[in-house]
C-alpha cells in the first residue's frame, strides 16, 4: 500500500513538472504551428535566475517568478525577433524551426556552460520539507508544483479565451492575412504570444530546476518528454496536454518501481508510440482535413 | 468633390512577373466603382497592392491626398482603408461574435465596440441568431455575410471589395447584393471587383474593365450594357 | 519523358560525373603532400561523416521525411560491429555486414514507428527514440562478461565498447603508415555511399520519393505507396549509414554513447543544412566545411557549440537552401519566362486556363491600346 501511494505521488510530481513544461509548448503549437526546441532553455534562463537573485545576489525568493517571468519574456522577444520572424513565412517552417530552435538551445546551454560553469547547482527556491501521510512523504515543492501548473494553466487559458490579446492571438493563428485587414500587426502579435509562452516556460524552469538540480543542459530532456506529451495528447490542445501529463508521469513512475530506473522513458516512449499508430492525431486531437 | 482613394501608375507582381502594368484610378469620394474582367488578370492583385497585402514595385497610392506607399497593411487599415478579401477569410475557429470582435480590433472602447456590433447585427439578423456558432459551421453565404459585416465593424471611408459573389448560389448572390446596395448608405466609398458585370450593373456608378494588368475600357453601366462587343470579347458572354 | 528532359538529365549525370571525379582524385592524392597525422585523421572523419550525411539525406531532404534518428541508426551499426568483435571474437571486416544489417533493421523499424506521423511529429518521435537509445545505454550498469577482473557491459556503458580488435592495418602496413589505411577505407566508404545515394536519387525511387516530399496527397491519389516507400528508405538509408557506423568503430578502436550526443547530432544536421537538404553534393559540401569550421574551433573549445549553432542559424535565416542552392543561383542566375517564375515559386494551384495562356502568350483582340468604348 505504501509502495503504491509512493509511486502515485512520485508520479504526481513528475506529472507537474511535465505539465508546466507542457503549457508553454502547446501555446506556440496551438498559435503559431511551432516545436519550440528551445524551451528547455527558457526552463534554464528560469533556473539561473532564481539562483542569480537568491544565492548569488542574497535577495528574497519574492524577486525570483517576476525576474524569471521578465527574463522568460525578453527571452521570448529575443528568438522572435532574431530567428522566428526570417522563416515563418516559409513552407518548411514547421521543421526549420525545429533545426533552428535546436541550435538556438545548443546556443544557450553552451553560453551558461562558459558562464555559470559546467557543475550541477542546487537551485534555491525550493521548499524542504513535506505532507507526512502514513509512511510515505508528499514533499511540499511537489504541492507547489502542481499548483502553480494549475494556476499557469488557468492564467494561460484565460488570456488565450477572454482577453484581447489572446483574441488577437488566436485571431492571427488561424488567418494572418484576415488579421492584417482587420488592423492587427502580425508581428507584433506573434512576438506576443512568443513572449508570453517565454515567460511561462522561465516561471516553470524556476519549479522543475527547485525539484531537480540546475546545470546548463537542463532543460533539454523535460522539452523533448513534454513535446512527446503534447503530441499524444493533440497538439495545441492545452487541457488534454495537462491531463496526459499527469497519466503518462504516474506511468513512468510506476514503471521505474516495478522494472528499475532506467526503463521509465523508453517504456512511456513505447506506449506513445503504439498509442500514435492507433491514433495518429493524438488522443484528444482533431482530425484535420489537408487541401491540396 | 474630392478624391477618395488615387492611383497613378502603378506597377506590381510577383516576383520578376510583372502583373499590374501603369494602372491609374481616381475614385470621388461617395462613388461606387466596379472593376470587371477574366479571372487571372489582376483585378484582386490591384486590390491587394491597395490594402498593402501585396508591395507596389512602382508608382503611387493617395489616400484623401495623403500617400500611403508606404504603410503596411495594418497601418492602412487604422487610415481607413477596408478590404473584405476574397473567400471569405473569417476567423474559421472563432464565434460570428468573436469575428466580429476582431473587426472591431482598432476601435476604442467596449460601448463603441458594442454600438458597433449592434449595428451589423441589424444589419443581418442572420448573424444575430448565429452568434454563438463557430464561424466553420457557417454556410457559405453567412460566412460571405459575416466577412462583410467585419469589414463594416472598422468604420472605415473606403471599402475593398474582392469577387462578393465568388461560389456562391444565385439566389445567394441576392442576398450579397441587397447587402451591398443598402452599404452605399454606410460606407462612403466602395470598390467592389467581380467577375461579372451583370449585377454590379445594378449598384455601380462607374465600371473598370481589366484585361492583362490593365484598364481597357471604362465608363458608365449604361455604356457597357449598350457595348455588347466589348462583353463578347472580354467576358465571353 | 521528352527527348530534351533525357538531354537534360544526361549533362547532369556527366555532370555528376566530373564533380565526383574531381574529387575523387584530389582526396586519393592528398596523403601524397603528407600533411600530418592528424589532417589526415580529421579528413578521415569527414569521410565518414560526410557518408552518413549523405544517407540522411536520403530520408530527410529527398523523401522529406525529418528523422533525427540517423545517429541512432549510426550507433547501432558501430554496436552492432564491436560487439560481434568482442562477445563472437569475429574480425571486423567480417563484422561489418552484420553492423549495416542491424542498422538496416533498426532503421527500418524506426520508419515503421513513424508510419503514421508526418512533418514535425516525425522529428520529436525521432529524436525521443534516440534519447531513450542514449538514456539505455548510459544507464547500462550490469556485468555482462567478465575479462579477467573486468566487468563488461553489454553494450560498454557510459564508458564505451573497447577491445574489440580493428581492421588489422598497423599489421598489414605498419604502425607508421596505420593511418593511411584508415584514410582510404573512409573515401571508399563515402565513394561508395554517394554512388548509391545518386543511383537512388537519378533512379524511379528517387522520383517517387520526391513525389511524396513535394505533395503526398496526389502522389498517393496516383497510387504511390506511401507506407512501402517510407519504409524503404529508412531501410535503404541505414546500409551505409550502419557501414559507417562500423568503419568508425573500427578506426577509433572504441564506440561510446558520445555518438549519440546532441552535439554530434547538431553537428551532422549542419552538415546537411549547410550544404542544403536533398541536393546531390550538399551533403559532402558541408561536410566538408562544417569538419574545416570544426578543425578551426578546436582552439576555442569552449565555444566550438555556439559556433557551430551561430553557422546553423544563420544558414537558416540566410540560405535556406543551403551552400549549394547558393551556388545554384549564383551559376544559373539568367531572366525566366513568366512560367518557370511560377513554377519557382511553388505556385501549386494553377488554372490551367492561365497555364495555356502563359504558354502562348497572344494578344487580346483589341490590342493593346486603351480605350476602346
Amino acid at each position: 500500500m505504501d509502495i503504491f501511494l509512493q509511486i502515485i505521488i512520485s508520479g504526481v510530481s513528475l506529472g507537474a513538472m511535465y505539465a508546466v513544461g507542457t503549457i508553454a509548448l502547446s501555446l506556440l503549437w496551438g498559435t503559431m504551428g511551432m516545436m519550440n526546441l528551445a524551451h528547455g532553455s527558457f526552463i534554464a534562463i528560469g533556473g539561473y535566475m532564481a539562483y542569480w537573485c537568491m544565492t548569488v545576489m542574497g535577495a528574497s525568493w519574492i524577486f525570483v517568478l517576476p525576474l524569471a517571468l521578465a527574463a522568460g519574456m525578453l527571452g521570448g522577444y529575443l528568438l522572435y525577433h532574431l530567428v522566428v520572424r526570417w522563416m515563418f513565412e516559409r513552407k518548411e517552417f514547421s521543421v526549420d524551426i525545429i533545426i533552428a530552435t535546436v541550435a538556438v538551445a545548443a546556443l544557450v546551454e553552451n553560453g551558461l556552460l562558459n558562464v555559470a560553469g559546467p557543475e550541477a547547482k542546487r537551485q534555491p527556491f525550493s521548499i524542504s520539507g513535506g505532507l507526512k501521510l502514513g509512511d510515505v512523504v508528499l514533499p511540499y515543492q511537489t504541492i507547489l508544483t502542481v499548483a502553480v501548473a494549475i494556476i499557469l494553466m488557468v492564467i494561460v487559458l484565460y488570456i488565450v479565451t477572454r482577453t484581447k490579446m489572446g483574441i488577437v492571438i488566436r485571431a492571427v493563428s488561424q488567418q494572418q492575412v484576415a488579421s492584417q485587414l482587420m488592423g492587427v500587426n502580425v508581428m507584433s502579435a506573434f512576438a506576443q504570444a512568443m513572449m508570453l509562452a517565454g515567460g511561462v516556460a522561465a516561471i516553470s524552469g524556476v519549479l522543475v530546476t527547485g525539484a531537480t538540480q540546475l546545470f546548463p543542459g537542463v532543460g533539454f530532456d523535460t522539452t523533448i518528454k513534454a513535446l512527446v506529451i503534447c503530441i499524444i495528447a493533440g497538439l495545441g490542445n492545452l487541457r488534454g496536454a495537462i491531463f496526459m501529463a499527469f497519466v503518462l508521469g504516474l506511468f513512468e513512475v510506476a514503471v521505474q518501481y516495478i522494472f528499475g530506473q532506467q526503463y521509465g522513458f523508453p517504456a512511456m516512449l513505447s506506449l506513445v508510440i503504439v498509442l500514435l499508430i492507433l491514433r495518429p492525431h493524438g488522443l484528444f486531437g482533431k482530425e484535420t482535413v489537408e487541401r491540396v | 468633390m474630392t478624391s477618395a482613394i488615387q492611383v497613378s501608375n502603378l506597377t506590381a507582381g510577383y516576383g520578376r512577373r510583372q502583373v499590374l502594368h501603369n494602372i491609374s484610378l481616381d475614385i470621388e469620394e461617395g462613388m461606387v466603382v466596379g472593376i470587371i474582367g477574366p479571372n487571372g488578370h489582376g483585378k484582386s492583385s490591384l486590390l491587394k497592392v491597395l490594402s498593402g497585402l501585396v508591395p507596389a514595385t512602382s508608382g503611387q497610392v493617395f489616400m484623401g491626398g495623403v500617400a500611403i506607399d508606404g504603410m503596411s497593411a495594418h497601418q492602412r487599415v487604422a487610415k481607413g482603408l477596408v478590404q473584405i478579401p476574397q473567400g471569405d477569410l473569417v476567423f474559421p475557429d472563432m464565434t460570428v461574435e468573436e469575428n466580429l470582435l476582431m473587426g472591431g480590433y482598432l476601435a476604442q472602447g467596449r460601448t463603441e465596440i458594442d454600438r458597433r456590433v449592434n449595428k451589423v447585427y441589424e444589419m443581418f439578423p442572420r448573424l444575430a441568431e448565429r452568434r454563438p456558432q463557430i464561424a466553420r459551421t457557417l454556410s457559405g453565404g453567412e460566412r460571405r455575410m459575416l466577412g462583410i459585416g467585419r469589414g463594416l465593424m472598422i468604420e472605415g471611408q473606403i471599402m475593398l471589395i474582392d469577387e462578393p459573389s465568388l461560389g456562391l448560389a444565385p439566389k445567394v448572390i441576392d442576398m450579397v447584393y441587397e447587402v451591398l446596395a443598402k452599404l452605399r448608405s454606410v460606407s462612403p466609398t466602395l470598390l467592389v471587383v467581380e467577375e461579372n458585370p451583370v449585377r454590379l450593373q445594378a449598384i455601380a456608378d462607374r465600371i473598370y474593365l481589366m484585361d492583362n494588368g490593365e484598364f481597357v475600357w471604362n465608363g458608365t453601366p449604361d455604356e457597357l450594357s449598350r457595348n455588347s462587343d466589348l462583353i463578347a470579347t472580354y467576358l465571353g458572354a | 519523358m521528352n527527348r530534351s528532359a533525357q538531354n537534360t538529365k544526361r549533362k547532369e549525370i556527366w555532370r555528376d560525373f566530373w564533380v565526383g571525379l574531381a574529387f575523387v582524385a584530389i582526396a586519393v592524392l592528398i596523403p601524397v603532400f603528407d600533411p600530418g597525422n592528424y589532417i589526415l585523421s580529421q579528413i578521415t572523419l569527414f569521410f565518414i561523416w560526410a557518408a552518413v550525411v549523405t544517407q540522411w539525406n536520403l530520408v530527410f531532404g529527398v523523401a522529406g521525411v525529418y528523422s533525427l534518428a540517423q545517429m541512432a541508426v549510426f550507433a547501432i551499426g558501430g554496436y552492432a560491429t564491436g560487439m560481434m568483435g568482442l562477445y563472437a571474437g569475429w574480425n571486423l571486416w567480417a563484422a561489418l555486414p552484420i553492423g549495416a544489417l542491424a542498422a538496416v533493421i533498426a532503421s527500418f523499424l524506426i520508419g515503421a514507428a513513424n508510419l503514421r506521423l508526418r512533418g514535425p511529429y516525425i522529428a520529436i518521435m525521432t529524436l525521443a527514440i534516440a534519447q531513450v537509445l542514449y538514456a539505455l545505454i548510459v544507464t547500462d550498469v550490469e556485468c555482462f562478461i567478465y575479462k579477467g577482473k573486468l566487468c563488461l557491459n553489454f553494450t560498454g556503458g557510459a564508458k564505451g565498447l573497447i577491445q574489440y580488435g580493428d581492421f588489422g592495418f598497423k599489421e598489414l602496413l605498419g604502425f607508421k603508415y596505420r593511418v593511411l589505411g584508415d584514410y582510404y577505407l573512409g573515401l571508399v566508404l563515402l565513394i561508395l555511399g554517394m554512388l548509391f545515394a545518386l543511383f537512388i536519387m537519378y533512379g524511379p525511387l528517387g522520383a517517387t520519393f520526391r513525389a511524396l516530399r513535394d505533395n503526398r496527397i496526389c502522389a498517393e491519389a496516383r497510387g504511390v505507396d506511401r507506407v512501402r516507400n517510407q519504409l524503404l528508405v529508412f531501410a535503404l538509408s541505414g546500409i551505409f549509414t550502419g557501414l559507417a557506423g562500423g568503419v568508425y568503430a573500427g578506426i577509433q578502436r572504441t564506440f561510446g554513447p558520445d555518438v549519440l550526443s546532441s552535439t554530434l547530432l547538431l553537428f551532422l544536421l549542419s552538415m546537411m543544412v549547410v550544404g542544403g537538404r536533398g541536393t546531390k553534393w550538399g551533403p559532402i559540401l558541408g561536410a566538408g566545411a562544417l569538419m574545416l569550421v570544426d578543425t578551426i574551433l578546436r582552439d576555442f573549445g569552449e565555444i566550438r557549440v555556439a559556433g557551430l549553432s551561430l553557422i546553423i542559424l544563420v544558414v537558416m535565416i540566410f540560405l535556406p537552401r543551403g551552400l549549394v542552392g547558393l551556388v545554384e543561383d549564383i551559376f544559373r542566375w539568367r531572366p525566366q519566362s513568366r512560367w518557370d517564375e511560377r513554377v519557382k515559386d511553388g505556385i501549386a494551384r494553377v488554372d490551367f486556363r492561365e497555364f495555356q495562356r502563359l504558354r502562348n502568350p497572344k494578344k487580346h483582340p483589341l490590342g493593346t491600346s486603351g480605350n476602346n468604348g
